[in-house]
């Protein structure tokens, strides 16, 4: 199928044990703009076989851009490439593919209705008569051998686990001959005996004379396993070097500037009624199977009036499970729920907004928003349908529009107009929407979940404010998120969420990173 | 043998080739994420490109040849609006469906002014196998198309589960983005599918206009192209699904041509129609997890699917004092199709995830 | 009320543009066409004006035809809205139909008004009726909205059949087609027309076209169908029933096709029930709503266009030998060149690379959105 000439396959192929004296990867001088915003300004990175190399930085430093440069999904503006000595200008990604170079991503590259012997032998074919699926298997032996990992060739992906579906994704790139393997924030979904699997793997493969890149802006995976870093910032490098030479303090000041205040003043305010009160939530994992493993196990707590309630936790700890319950768009199989005093059990999302509850919503566009349709009726995306803006079902427009105008001058959304339609808005004015339908109405409970994620600093500092203030007018504030910092430093007290139980809830001034980071990462005796 | 003779059987096998082969060729277009609603107008285009060259040269062979490359021309309409220019691809069906009967109409109006009659293809017996008592004269004394539309489903079977192109296919319609990761071209995979599906199409069209009547009449596909998409659906994309699904509708259609001439409803043929339930009450008792239970019978909707299939067994025994009219029969496979769609809420989860969302690289 | 900025007139301009390009090039393609089989465009061109509006006779047939397929349209964008993609409007105009048939075969010895109301509910409900069980089945059952409508289609039309062979066959000899409609319950003509080709429900257009932008942008329900069709699970996270929505704008869809069914047999010229009075008119109302960007208003002019193509089509033939069979090419061609036109404007528009998202922090696998079928 593909048989015209190919300026990325020309390095020769080199079994990785036999290492080269070439370092594995080199970039000079990377620059990549997106119309006026750069976001890779010109980024020198090697790195050698037979190490693991760390790269860090905080969202939207530029990682991801430059990985996919680096793996052919985007073409540099500037500078140069190069893999193993040889300079490289990859147009497609099969052709970093072919030059050895593979990515795990965060969003597996798996079909799940196939099995995992079928995803080994998913390739571009000469011959597609042929059945691909002996040599896969072979091929998947042999990386057994060199690496022990095995697979289950005729297990559907679908049936999988999240590790095992990671280590299909790795076996996958082994098998293909991948010698530069890229790990993008590959600990998010793990439990910690599956991270410390994998990062056992990281140091063989890299033992075994690979060239291994790990995107992470967790600390303790980075000194873990890493020998070299780079930080990039802004696009730009802020420094590289050997772990063994630095320090967690240095790294984190490199990633986010100067020192970060790590806990703002809360001015003490005394807590009201219970707002939101759970007891023994049990939420099943599956919805079709209430009986199988549980995403939320036995959680209760309990939100005043006056507070924000943060909850900590990794990735997939039950927090989606959480919101989705709040909202009732999931079911729970045991425990009751109370807002504002009263019990809330027949639940679905009418339910909990009539009950003065509102949400930020962790994503956006897809649950927060109705991108087509004008800001001002986003901004009135629920009073529309109510009184006075509403009456017996014919809506007052003129009443709505001056309503959201009202609003944008007061939350600072910046758009031509109310007509404009939500989609075309910038990331933080479509937040700050979303902020002004949610909190306008003095709603009693707001669950906000990760509700700066992908914003600027300026929308983010608007964010924490408007949450603050609410708290400071009484309201309770559910805060769900992954970044540990933003939860101390907003929370009056806080929740750890771990494998679906509630670790432990504690004061802000109980609550350090050591402690927090020590119940996010608590090992389930089960 | 009463209703159920041999030549019920041959007029049966007549009916279902040219729409199992054309749903052959959607099934492989669809899992790889292209619905082609318009198929009505590919085979439109496929029966007149047919006959048209028949008309010109009088040569069978040729002719299929002229009935493939019109099926080619309609699909590659279809590849270019939804492959390249990535529409809506159910609005872009329509107007193929449109389209082909337009021109085709229009084209048999002006350019063929003499209506003109050829001979069907001929029957070829199969030396020796044909000589078998009642399945030698079904199965082995048939024209070419009928033995070609076996070896062509013969040869989808084996691409799609013992090729790497049969897995390249699938990853392409559920996760194309996988498919892509590998390598593996997204737009090269579905182009080739629909394409192929334009050639099934087309040759099914021929086999309607010259291969089976030998003349051309305007919208003469009458609905078997609508009629394979519903089997490629019916048959939950899958092959085995397909050709049950084709053959519910040819039987039943065959029946309701028998029946013209019959004033009450024969027992044969409700037996056949109790046959024909007892896969969709299994699957009725199939639990999600596979097994297979009574008491997942017991809900209202469920309850009325056996209640029906009793009945139908009842009537077989003791046949009513009924006739059907012919209409409704012939309604009859696309209101199984239905009952069968509601009655298997899974359904939805077999189709490919991809089908008709068009694909573009990166934001991965 | 705002005054139109610069950007909505170059928007609404460039609407235009593209509007008059599809157009032009349609045109081209019947010219084209025509002079392939000898005839010239502007002989053509002059028949074509003869038949369509070069009477005020052929002008009240041309209105009265696009009364249909307007109402389809209008079904189209109701669905459309709501982000369902129906295709049954074939099946739910016959179904229509003869549900107004069986009515206003019985209804002779009611009063004009009467009846004629009486057969139009009866089409509306027929047509809502066969939308309903794909409203049903895609909302309790997960079945695909286009399968079950597309599936549906084909039964309306062999019900139909045996409609006209049987309960509504008529006495005279033994053509598949009912006896005539009483005179009272067919919609009036306008008497000042030559030959009263123009019937009285062209008046629905314009009342139908208002009465729908009303709904959809003014009240609760239009509201809540817009939602759902521009985002089904943020409609839902915001306490609204998108599935709700939907169903009932399957039903109201179905609803106008019904009414078109009626208005197919109670405002035409041949007034009586017999295959094919559906006249592809299901399918093409699609393309009417299309080539009007899916606006109400807009569809008002297109279905016109479409019509005229139809009416214009018989004397072309009858003049010039063209065969009618022109009008399905044209049409075709029509709905290919919007979606190309749309394809390419999309396109225009996000020239733009997209500054990438930051990587994300995803939790674990979001939950399927249960029961939205999307």
């Amino acid at each position: 199928m593909t048989s015209m000439p190919d300026p990325g396959a020309q390095t020769t192929r080199r079994s990785p044990s036999q290492s080269s004296t070439q370092p594995a990867l080199r970039l000079s001088g990377v620059t990549k703009r997106f119309g006026g915003f750069i976001a890779n300004d010109s980024v020198d990175l090697e790195v050698g076989w037979g190490e693991v190399h760390a790269l860090l930085g905080e969202n939207g430093a530029g990682k991801t851009t430059l990985m996919r440069i680096v793996t052919g999904l985007y073409q540099p503006d500037d500078g140069d490439v190069v893999v193993d000595g040889t300079p490289v200008d990859f147009r497609r990604p099969e052709q970093a593919l072919r030059a050895g170079i593979g990515m795990v991503h965060q969003h597996f590259t798996l079909v799940p209705t196939l099995t995992e012997l079928e995803n080994l032998a998913l390739a571009p074919a000469a011959f597609p008569v042929r059945d691909g699926r002996r040599a896969a298997l072979e091929r998947a032996e042999q990386v057994e051998r060199e690496s022990g990992l095995r697979i289950t060739p005729d297990r559907r992906v679908a049936d999988a686990s999240i590790s095992e579906r990671q280590r299909l994704e790795i076996v996958k790139l082994l098998c293909r001959g991948a010698r530069i393997l890229i790990f993008d924030e590959p600990g998010a979904a793990l439990t910690p005996e599956e991270w410390e699997e994998l990062a056992r793997l990281m140091r063989r493969l890299a033992d075994d004379g690979h060239a291994v890149i790990l995107i992470s802006h967790k600390m303790s995976e980075v000194f873990a396993v890493a020998d070299q870093w780079t930080v990039l910032r802004g696009g730009a490098v802020a420094g590289t070097g050997a772990i063994a030479d630095t320090t967690r303090e240095r790294l984190v000041e490199l990633m986010v500037g100067a020192s970060i205040e790590t806990r703002r003043v809360l001015e003490p305010v005394s807590p009201g009624a219970p707002a939101l009160v759970i007891r023994d939530l049990t939420v099943p994992r599956d919805p079709d199977q209430p009986r199988g493993p549980k995403a939320l196990d036995g959680v209760s707590l309990q939100l005043r009036a006056g507070e924000i309630l943060g909850v900590a936790g990794v990735a997939g700890s039950g927090q989606a499970e959480l919101v989705d319950t709040l909202l009732g768009v999931r079911r729970s199989t045991a425990g009751r729920i109370e807002l504002a005093g009263k019990p809330y059990d027949d639940r679905t999302p009418a339910a909990f907004y009539a009950a003065g509850g509102a949400l930020i919503a962790e994503d956006r566009h897809h649950v927060g928003m109705v991108g087509a349709m004008r800001l001002w009726e986003n901004i009135n995306l629920r009073t529309l349908r109510q009184r006075p803006l509403a009456r017996r079902g014919v809506l007052d427009p003129r009443a709505a529009r001056s309503r959201a105008r009202k609003l944008m001058a007061d939350y600072e959304v910046r758009a031509t107009s109310e007509n404009q339609p939500m989609g075309r808005l910038s990331g933080g004015n479509q937040q700050k929407a979303v902020l002004a339908r949610e909190l306008a109405t003095s709603p009693s409970l707001v669950v906000a979940v990760q509700p700066v994620r992908g914003l600027d600093v300026r929308a983010t500092e608007f964010v924490y404010r408007r949450l603050l203030e609410h708290r400071a007018q009484g309201g309770a504030v559910l805060l769900i998120s992954m970044d540990l910092d933003e939860v101390l430093s907003l929370s009056d007290r806080i929740l750890v969420l771990a494998h679906g139980r509630a670790q432990g809830a504690l004061t802000a001034a109980e609550a350090t990173r050591a402690r927090v980071g020590e119940l996010m990462t608590t090992q389930e005796a089960s | 043998m009463g209703v159920f003779d041999v030549a019920f059987l041959v007029s049966v096998l007549t009916i279902a080739a040219p729409v199992l082969l054309a749903a052959n060729g959607e099934l492989l277009a669809q899992r790889a994420g292209v619905m082609n609603v318009g198929l009505e107008g590919v085979m439109l285009s496929g029966a007149f490109c047919g006959y048209a060259v028949m008309c010109q040269v009088d040569n069978q062979m040729l002719g299929f040849l002229g009935g493939i490359a019109g099926g080619v021309l309609g699909a590659a309409l279809m590849g270019i609006l939804a492959i390249e220019a990535r529409v809506d691809q159910i609005v872009a069906g329509i107007a193929i469906g449109i389209l082909g009967y337009g021109v085709t109409a229009f084209l048999n109006q002006h350019f063929i002014p003499e209506p003109r009659t050829f001979d069907p293809l001929p029957r070829l017996a199969i030396p020796g196998l044909s000589a078998l008592p009642v399945i030698g004269d079904v199965l082995f004394r048939q024209d070419l198309f009928i033995y070609a539309t076996a070896i062509v489903v013969v040869s989808t079977a084996y691409a799609l589960h013992r090729t790497t192109w049969g897995i390249n296919l699938v990853a392409v319609g559920e996760t194309p983005m996988a498919a892509d990761a590998a390598g593996v071209s997204v737009r090269g995979v579905r182009w080739a599918t629909v394409l192929l599906a334009g050639v099934a199409a087309g040759a099914a069209g021929a086999y309607v206009s010259i291969g089976d009547v030998g003349v051309f009449r305007d919208d003469m596909v009458g609905g078997r192209g609508y009629l394979a998409i519903a089997a490629v659906l019916f048959g939950m994309w899958r092959l085995r699904g397909v050709l049950l699904a084709v053959a519910i509708f040819a039987t039943t259609d065959a029946i309701q041509l028998r029946l013209q001439s019959l004033d009450v409803i024969p027992r044969e043929v409700w037996a056949v129609a109790a046959i024909l339930l007892v896969p969709i009450v299994l699957r009725l008792a199939t639990r999600a997890d596979g097994t297979r239970t009574a008491t997942a019978l017991l809900t209202p909707p469920r309850l009325l699917v056996v209640a029906g299939s009793t009945v139908l067994v009842w009537f077989a025994i003791r046949p009513p004092d009924v006739s059907l009219p012919a209409s409704l029969w012939l309604a009859m496979p696309y209101v199984l199709a239905l009952v069968a769609l509601a009655a298997a809420k899974a359904s939805r989860h077999q189709a490919p995830s991809a089908l008709t969302i068009p694909y573009v690289r990166s934001e991965a | 009320m705002t005054l139109l900025s610069t950007a909505t007139i170059l928007g609404l301009a460039q609407r235009l543009l593209t509007q008059v390009a599809v157009a032009a090039v349609t045109l081209l393609i019947a010219a084209l066409l025509l002079l392939t089989i000898g005839v010239s465009p502007l002989d053509a061109a002059d028949a074509f004006w003869a038949g369509t509006f070069g009477s005020s006779t052929n002008a009240g047939t041309t209105l009265t035809q696009a009364v249909p397929l307007f109402l389809v349209a209008l079904g189209w964008i109701v669905t459309e809205k709501a982000g369902r993609i129906q295709v049954g409007f074939p099946g739910q105009v016959v179904i229509g139909g003869c549900a107004a048939a069986a009515v206003g075969l019985h209804a002779e010895s009611l009063p004009g008004p009467f009846a004629v109301l009486l057969c139009a509910v009866a089409g509306i409900a027929g047509g809502a009726m066969w939308a309903g069980i794909v409203a049903w089945l895609w909302a309790s059952r997960g079945v695909l909205e286009i399968v079950s409508s597309l599936l549906l289609n084909l039964v309306a039309v062999q019900v139909l059949a045996w409609l006209v062979r049987g309960p509504l066959q008529g006495s005279l000899d033994k053509q598949p087609q009912s006896a005539n409609f009483a005179p009272s319950t067919s919609w009036p003509a306008f008497p000042q027309i030559p030959g009263m080709t123009l019937s009285y429900d062209v008046l629905l257009a314009p009342v139908l076209a208002v009465g729908l932008v009303w709904v959809l942008s003014r009240t609760t329900f239009g509201f809540t169908v817009r939602a759902s069709g521009g985002n089904v699970t943020a409609a839902r996270w915001q306490g609204m029933d998108p599935v709700r929505a939907g169903a009932s704008a399957i039903v109201a869809s179905g609803a106008f096709a019904g009414l078109a069914g009626a208005a197919l047999l109670f405002a035409g010229a041949a007034p009586w029930l017999s295959e094919g009075f559906e006249a592809s008119v299901g399918f093409n109302g699609i393309a009417v709503a299309l080539l009007a960007r899916n606006s109400p208003i807009g569809a008002m002019v297109t279905a016109v266009v479409f019509s005229s193509l139809n009416v214009g089509s018989t004397s072309l033939q009858s003049l010039l030998d063209v065969p009618s069979t022109l009008t399905s090419v044209l049409q075709g061609a029509v709905i290919v060149l919007v979606l190309i036109a749309a394809a390419v404007a999309m396109r225009r528009r996000r020239t733009p690379p997209p500054v990438p998202e930051p990587s994300t922090l995803e939790a674990s696998p979001r939950p399927a959105t249960a029961g939205t079928g999307v």
